[in-house]
């Protein structure tokens, strides 16, 4: 994964806000993620449209006032994640 | 909605020509429904029981036995598992759970099979807690006048089909008889009251396995019981995307709109009275209690 990757919400995925966290369920495997506030964040940013991971980041880093390499680390790596449980999609730039 | 099927003669369960897009199995991985799409709807096998066929664009429903002595079993799939999938396709909302009524409101148990909802059932209502549905949750979503959500339960047949080892416990009798799937039918009566009107909801109360010896029963969040509930959930066509999303987010309001609960306890029949003892207590006491000492 890289930083000017762009992801994807998968047509597979569904999501809502339930409590306080995003719960998605992937609609052909059944499986369920959820996601806390930031991830939640991320995941809205998502559905409105396709962005490249960068941009995931520098979002997050203004909104929750955090810095910017622990950001981008947890962001890759949750990207990684809904990727492998094929939530996302992802294209290079 | 009262689901009726056109029942049709017996008919031997001929050989499907497509594969199945979808099953059901039991805890122990024996395949108890599978699920094939026909040209103009889909057909859903109980194997040498009953296949039923439903029409995608009416969900008018025929049932075929798969011989003179599954006529009534014919029946019984009818209320507990065709008439869900209909219902839910259709934009309603069933669980598969049982659910007894504790202080005027009703108590959904949700669960796998064999995690013992109708065992549950059965004890409450002996315990003078009336049952409203032994196999299958039918609830009705409504927005009162302040604006805020309540679920309504339906109640469902009076009766509860239990297996004959829980039937004996509850009914405190020897028995030893059974219809084919080991389960035999109890019908209400005044020592095993059924409820026969809607209630409010007053909480979902999600079923543990009960590996353990220990008792506990506490409030859960939203988040956490979701994926729990979806599990309940009666889905007919896997594949029918739109549909899916309709009804992920009809049980993400239901979540979110409900109080939840986890139980778990060992699954001996002395353990029932203490059960009961357990949520009646909690329920009262704003939901969290453990069962040890």
């Amino acid at each position: 994964m890289e930083m000017d990757d762009i992801l994807s919400v998968s047509d597979d995925a569904v999501a809502r806000e339930v409590g306080g966290e995003t719960v998605i369920m992937h609609l052909g495997s059944g499986t369920y993620f959820s996601l806390n506030e930031v991830g939640g964040r991320i995941w809205q940013l998502l559905e409105a449209g396709d962005r490249p991971v960068a941009e995931l980041c520098a979002v997050i880093v203004k909104e929750f006032d955090a810095p910017r390499e622990v950001i981008e680390v947890d962001v890759l790596a949750l990207a990684t994640d809904l990727m492998d449980k094929d939530l996302v999609t992802r294209r290079a730039a | 909605m009262t689901l009726t099927a056109d029942q049709n003669d017996v008919r031997s369960q001929r050989p499907m020509d497509v594969p199945a897009f979808d099953s059901w199995t039991d805890p122990e991985g024996g395949t108890v429904a599978f699920f094939y799409r026909l040209t103009d709807g889909y057909l859903l096998r109980f194997p040498d029981r009953v296949d039923f066929e439903i029409d995608a664009e009416t969900l008018a429903v025929r049932s075929f036995p798969a011989s003179e002595d599954m006529v009534d079993v014919a029946e019984a799939l009818l209320h507990n598992a065709i008439a869900p999938l209909v219902g839910n396709h259709s934009g309603r909302l069933h669980l598969h759970g049982s659910a007894v009524v504790i202080g005027g409101r009703g108590y959904a148990f949700l669960g796998l099979s064999r995690r013992g909802k109708t065992t549950l059932a059965a004890a409450f209502a002996r315990a003078g807690y009336p049952f409203l549905t032994e196999d299958v949750v039918k609830l009705e979503r409504r927005v009162g006048e302040s604006g805020l959500a309540e679920y309504i339960v339906h109640p469902a047949r009076p009766v509860l089909r239990l297996y004959v080892d829980s039937a004996s416990h509850v009914l405190q009798s020897e028995l030893d008889w059974g219809e084919d799937d080991g389960k035999t039918e109890i019908a209400a009566d005044h020592a095993l009251p059924h409820a026969d009107s809607p209630v409010p909801l007053g909480g979902i109360i999600l079923l543990g396995p009960g590996e353990n010896d220990d008792m506990s029963f506490a409030r859960i969040a939203a988040p956490d019981a979701l994926p729990a509930i979806l599990q309940q959930a009666f889905i007919l066509d896997v594949e029918d995307k739109p549909r899916l999303r309709g009804h992920f987010q009809r049980l993400g309001d239901l979540a979110m709109d409900t109080d939840c609960y986890a139980l778990d306890f060992p699954r001996v029949f002395e353990a029932l009275p203490f059960v009961i003892d357990l949520v009646v207590g909690a329920i009262g006491n704003g939901g969290t209690r453990d069962g040890n000492g």
